[in-house]
């Protein structure tokens, strides 16, 4: 029923609080006012549009006048929302003497509805999640116990090829009374078990800390000096394949706060990919550089480049873009990967830059200020 | 204080402050709350309170929905424990039936046997039987859990609980919810291998018994 009187409180009920649609027309049927609920549902703010204006697909014609003068009530048609969605109100029309007012209930059947649905939407999201994690903890335990197989496999093997390790080497001091054919055996037994040996101890490393056994020893070290100690050693490498190392401090560099023996992990691989996938007589340049708050080591070769589609899988495990470097060199397909999990576990970064045929540009940082 | 930390938890979920329950529950899993006791102190306790003030027309149903939504979305701060329990090897099945719409307390059901080792799988509200039949029969659950919140519902669960047995005559059928709080456990007497679950204890003694040894 229309109130009487549209003043004083009930008025500004209707304006403030009421949960209908209020809208006061001119004759020709352009709106003058809308109360609060009108202008928050309606899309777009209905003053100054014509009534017609405000709807959905209007393909019933209502002459609000008319309406109002036949007394027309609970006419059903949906409106433009600011949600983007059609919603249908019962329209009642009456007259007044400033034109037309209308007055707009919300469908009660078209709430409960959408009620019910939001109910059945937040049940279904609520199940999927439960499935979802229960899933998710299914995989972490598979995840766990191929952790704990390899980490007990390497270990367990690596007393073993130690052994032959060891023993090729008593051979070998024999070499005397070997035959050429015999220490070219003796040879291939000895690099095949220690490219065993590097495969497990990546195993091994990469099984802790994948448990999250990283465990980092942080101390205080002149990175400068640190950086160029192993340099040096991986220089006497890169020497028996004619390859020069330089390296460049760009600008002064603190003492940082790492784990020596892990952070040499790190670049201990990425030169010895460097050498690995360099040709002969090349170079590999080493910059070391302020980058805001952290420290860039830039470590740049003249190889064989990585192909653009495996770029982004260079520090998945066991993904290697090519088997072997470009005199045979060996690797195991983890050292990246480990690589990565030490960069993060330091706050830094690692990413790569390469064109095939080109080289590749790994960079590495460190914070500054290291922050357990 | 563990009385003021549920007011302060049930007050939040009234004025439908997700964020305050969240901080309550994530400390109470700080603290190793047994899950157990945060489901029957928390979670059961505040929504039977809820259901109370809106039976006795204190509050809106539109507060009553909010406050399940609410709750819904803490569970998934408790999977993490929930479902890390070595499996037993046993699976079971648990659901509402057609036209309820009430889940948590089936929820709560499968995420217990969850951490007795079961391997659960909750279909949820309003589950058509045809789909709950289908689901059975591809599935063969060692148990099966149909819960009832509402009285009106009986029906359906006994036309489940008859077409279930047919199927499968040996199956296991728990139920339990809060329609059972007012209707009496005869309602099951014309079943067979029915067993009305009280309470997570019972529920625990029940699947440890002889007949679930593994």
């Amino acid at each position: 029923m229309r109130p009487k009187s549209v003043d004083n409180v009930n008025a500004r009920f209707l304006n403030d609080f009421a949960e209908m649609i209020y809208l006061r027309l001119d004759n020709s049927g352009r709106i003058l006012e809308a109360n609060n609920f009108a202008k928050a549902t309606l899309q777009p703010n209905p003053v100054g549009l014509n009534f017609s204006e405000i709807f959905v697909a209007f393909t019933q014609t209502i002459d609000p006048l008319q309406a109002a003068q036949n007394e027309m009530t609970h006419v059903p048609a949906s409106v433009n929302t600011c949600a983007d969605l059609p919603r249908t109100f019962f329209f009642s029309f009456f007259k007044v003497t400033e034109g037309v007012d209308v007055y707009g209930e919300a469908s009660g059947t078209e709430v409960l509805t959408l009620q019910k649905t939001l109910i059945e939407t937040n049940n279904e999201l609520s199940n999927m999640t439960r499935q979802l994690q229960k899933n998710n903890s299914e995989l972490q335990k598979l995840n766990d116990i191929k952790n704990q197989f390899l980490g007990m496999a390497a270990h367990d093997l690596r007393n073993p090829i130690g052994a032959i390790i060891a023993y090729s080497d008593f051979v070998m001091d024999e070499a005397k009374s070997l035959t050429d054919e015999q220490k070219e055996f003796l040879s291939i037994i000895k690099n095949s078990s220690n490219y065993m040996l590097k495969l497990l101890d990546d195993l091994l490393d990469f099984s802790k800390i994948e448990a999250g056994k990283l465990g980092l020893d942080l101390s205080r070290c002149d990175y400068v000096n640190f950086v160029k100690r192993v340099v040096k050693l991986n220089s006497a490498i890169a020497a028996k394949k004619h390859i020069q190392i330089i390296l460049n401090v760009h600008e002064v560099i603190p003492e940082l706060d790492f784990d020596s023996i892990k952070i040499e992990q790190v670049l201990n691989n990425i030169l010895s990919n460097a050498l690995k996938y360099s040709l002969r007589n090349t170079t590999v340049v080493v910059n070391m550089f302020m980058s805001g708050d952290f420290v860039t080591v830039e470590v740049r070769d003249q190889g064989v480049g990585i192909p653009k589609d495996k770029i982004d899988l260079i520090f998945q495990p066991f993904t290697r873009v090519s088997k072997q470097g470009t005199e045979g060199e060996r690797s195991t397909g983890l050292g990246l990967a480990i690589v990565r999990r030490i960069v993060l576990g330091h706050r830094g970064r690692i990413w790569v830059e390469s064109s095939e045929g080109e080289g590749s540009t790994f960079y590495f940082t460190l914070p500054v200020v290291a922050k357990e | 204080m563990e009385s003021d930390l549920y007011d302060s938890y049930f007050q939040s979920l009234v004025a439908g402050d997700r964020r305050a329950c969240r901080q309550i529950i994530l400390g109470l899993l700080e603290t190793d709350i047994d899950i157990k006791t945060l489901y029957l102190s928390y979670f059961q306790k505040s929504l039977y309170a809820i259901g109370d003030l809106w039976a006795a027309n204190k509050i809106t149903v539109a507060v009553e929905h909010m406050a399940t939504a609410i709750t819904e979305s803490l569970f998934p701060l408790v999977y993490p424990r929930i479902f890390m329990a070595d499996h037993c090897g046993k699976k079971a099945v648990i659901s509402c039936t057609a036209n309820e719409y009430h889940q948590i307390g089936g929820k709560m059901v499968a995420d217990v046997l969850e951490l007795n080792g079961w391997d659960t799988i909750f279909l949820g509200a309003n589950t058509p039987l045809q789909s709950l039949l289908d689901f059975i029969d591809t599935n063969q659950p060692d148990m099966v859990g149909l819960s009832l919140s509402l009285q009106d519902n009986m029906p359906n669960l006994l036309t489940a609980i008859g077409k279930i047995r047919d199927r499968h005559p040996e199956l296991s059928i728990i139920v339990g919810g809060q329609a059972f709080s007012f209707a009496a456990s005869e309602v099951l007497k014309p079943t067979e291998h029915v067993h009305l679950i009280r309470s997570f204890s019972e529920l625990e003694g029940y699947i440890q018994a002889d007949a679930y040894a593994t």
